[in-house]
């Protein structure tokens, strides 16, 4: 009896522990919010197809058919954006097969399986993130064959998306949006900002290639640095918006060392009209955070990315601000 | 004995707190992490009206700047947090709301998500100026420091003129994710319908609609109300641009003012369908629409939108005098563009520019 009673006791304890600890980390969310934000993160994946099939169907004739699913298609895209059928999971599968199968008529493509499905029913028995998946793959071929730079090639998806997924990558999307803008003002304008010497952002990007072990992000690193552009970082930085590969930690940890490692470099091969061998106490901190790169979390990641970018900020706007004038009205006449 | 009776005592503890978080019905959890970033995304967008309303006052007079350094002097003592403290004495000395909207920035870009104190201070500070500025009234430490930060959200917008309620009956002290991710979703169920109404509303001429059911909640009674004595549809747009800024959370509004806008896109319905043969079959089925969830009364205004919306054909076609007229800055812009280039060749500067111009082509 009193072996019974310790044992309920030490029960008791562990049960409240754990029941508190797991009501302080979690919250509870219902089915239908569930559903909301898989829906988000269905119409995110899919609408880069969307925009390309429009893309296409704008620039070839095509048979009546073919204008006749379009039609179709518009109506049931346009049901999904607006959350209809919300618990509906056979209606999402339902457009996400017929973008493939317009996909499938629309881009004659060599390198792609066409056998994915033989049949209708073959579609029907295919989950809708082995469907996104396809799509993607589809997506992956036409830009490669459009001559745009196969930054991201293709892999498989396999582990499957929860909210906590979609709504971190939410969270990080909005934290690197300021980094990418100024990457984005570099690169436009890289006659301004570089040094006459490099004129690359991307110098010293070689370190890099040795810490980072995800596929993609290693072929984005050694893209760069064949090309000597940031291109295939913007191009990543698009497969991020469209919330590809949301469960794969270590795509967004490796990530996000390739954009803090590429701030690095930019900073250091920015002309701000002093020498180089003045470092300044920002750029000492970044430094020290970048020697230590591999043991950062994801959270020191995107703080240490954030430190860059608004130090970069500052002397872009310095460098801004002592420009002649009929420069800066030219820069504002710009878009 | 006594270790058995503190053991079950435990469990049942452990049990009635799992309780309470719904574990025990067929539910999902999310990550603390995922709260927190459910809970910035709803400030962002509640604080967004303000902050635009601020950054309009660009061309401030002296008294204005006078007044804003004023209070943010009178108020730095209410605040703990290191970088709220920071942007309230540089609005000191920059004399401009720069610094806030820096704040801002770093706000809207998700920044320090684990900070509560962050996140209750930059709202309090936001009401403070808010408050300074358009009711130019003192604000006593204590009388912040009793609110939530959602009820501060609350208090700043019944500073505005245009807010039509000043009542804050349902104000709610903690918004769960769970009520957000739900708004979310009425707003996206809305959103077609809502902008189609807008359109025929700004482009036809439609009566204005006399509402015969009863509501309980006090905010849409006061729509109606307005509704009535402006002779307008805009207060109604005006309770749609409310919804969009996730304003009173509560179940009985949303539903509340689901109806009203389905009572309206039912009028509008009833006044551009000629031939209402299955509009008025669809009508019949939503007779008593009141008892119904707030669901089947979304699914009931798409149905609408979907007859309403193959009736109403967008006008492609405009003629250019009616394009001409939308656009008035053209003709200015053609002529001052001209004169521009006028004078550089007057005075020899254009060929600089012009070299620059080519420089930055090139590169």
């Amino acid at each position: 009896m009193k072996s019974i009673a310790k044992n309920f006791f030490f029960f008791g304890i562990l049960f409240a522990k754990f029941s508190f600890c797991f009501q302080h980390q979690y919250q509870v969310i219902s089915p239908l919010t569930h559903r909301v934000v898989m829906r988000y993160y269905l119409i995110a994946r899919l609408t880069h197809a969307v925009d390309l099939i429009e893309v296409m169907i704008g620039f070839q004739k095509h048979t009546k058919n073919i204008h006749m699913c379009m039609n179709e298609l518009r109506q049931q895209w346009a049901f999904l954006k607006s959350y209809r059928y919300i618990d509906n999971i056979d209606f999402e599968r339902f457009v996400a097969a017929e973008i493939l199968k317009i996909s499938y008529c629309l881009f004659h493509l060599d390198n792609i399986d066409m056998h994915f499905f033989k049949t209708e029913e073959d579609l029907s028995d295919k989950s809708v993130d082995c469907l996104l998946n396809e799509i993607d793959k589809i997506v992956d071929c036409l830009e490669c064959e459009q001559q745009k730079e196969p930054a991201v090639a293709h892999q498989d998806t396999r582990s499957i998306c929860c909210p906590d997924d979609v709504v971190y990558r939410l969270y990080v999307i909005e934290r690197l949006k300021r980094a990418f803008a100024q990457f984005d003002r570099v690169e436009k304008n890289k006659n301004r900002y570089l040094i006459q010497s490099k004129r690359s952002p991307i110098e010293g990007l070689q370190e890099l290639e040795g810490l980072v072990n995800h596929n993609l992000i290693v072929q984005v690193v050694q893209h760069m640095m064949n090309e000597k552009k940031l291109t295939a970082l913007f191009n990543l930085w698009e497969e991020v918006q469209h919330y590809r590969y949301a469960a794969d930690q270590e795509f967004l940890g490796n990530m996000l060392m390739v954009i803090f490692g590429a701030y690095k470099n930019l900073l250091e091969n920015i002309d701000d009209g002093h020498e180089k061998a003045d470092i300044t106490k920002e750029m000492q901190a970044i430094l020290l955070l970048y020697e230590n790169i591999t043991i950062l979390s994801t959270e020191e990641l995107l703080s240490s990315i954030d430190i860059a970018t608004d130090h970069l900020e500052h002397i872009l706007n310095d460098l801004d601000e002592s420009r002649p004038w009929y420069q800066r009205l030219f820069q504002w006449f710009l878009p | 004995m006594k270790r058995f009776v503190i053991g079950m005592s435990l469990l049942t503890l452990g049990i009635a707190a799992l309780d309470t978080s719904d574990w025990l019905i067929p539910s999902m959890s999310i990550k603390s992490i995922t709260g927190l970033v459910n809970r910035r995304y709803y400030f962002i967008e509640r604080l967004r009206k303000t902050i635009n309303l601020l950054t309009r006052i660009k061309e401030r007079t002296e008294q204005v700047n006078s007044l804003i350094n004023k209070i943010v002097k009178r108020n730095i003592p209410i605040f703990k947090h290191e970088r709220i403290q920071y942007s309230m004495n540089e609005i000191i000395k920059t004399r401009s709301l720069k610094p806030l909207f820096m704040v801002w920035d770093d706000f809207t870009s998700y920044r320090s998500i684990e900070d509560e104190l962050f996140v209750e201070e930059f709202t309090k500070e936001i009401f403070i100026i808010t408050k300074g500025i358009f009711n130019d009234q003192a604000i006593k430490s204590h009388e912040l420091s009793a609110f939530s930060p959602e009820e501060i959200l609350d208090r700043i917008d019944e500073l505005f003129p245009d807010t039509l309620r000043s009542d804050l009956t349902d104000v709610q002290s903690h918004i769960e994710s769970e009520q957000i991710y739900q708004r979310f979703y009425v707003i996206q169920r809305l959103f077609p319908a809502l902008t189609l109404m807008h359109t025929i509303h700004r482009s036809k001429e439609i009566s204005i609609i006399q509402y015969e059911e009863k509501f309980s909640d006090s905010y849409i009674c006061y729509i109606i109300q307005k509704i009535a004595q402006q002779n307008s549809l805009e207060p109604l747009l005006m309770l749609w641009e409310d919804i969009q800024q996730y304003k009173h959370m509560n179940e009985r509004f949303i539903k509340e003012a689901s109806l009203l806008f389905f009572y309206t896109y039912k009028h509008f319905a009833h006044q551009l369908i000629p031939h209402r043969g299955s509009f008025d079959d669809v009508v019949l089925l939503y007779e008593s629409i009141n008892s119904l969830p707030i669901e089947e009364i979304l699914t009931a205004i798409d149905t609408i939108h979907d007859i309403l919306s193959d009736q109403v054909s967008e006008e492609d076609e405009r003629p250019w005098g009616t394009l001409l007229k939308k656009h008035w800055w053209i003709h200015p812009v053609l002529v001052g563009g001209t004169l521009l280039i006028k004078i550089m060749q007057h005075y020899g500067i254009h060929e600089t520019i012009l070299s620059f111009l080519r420089e930055q082509w090139y590169s």
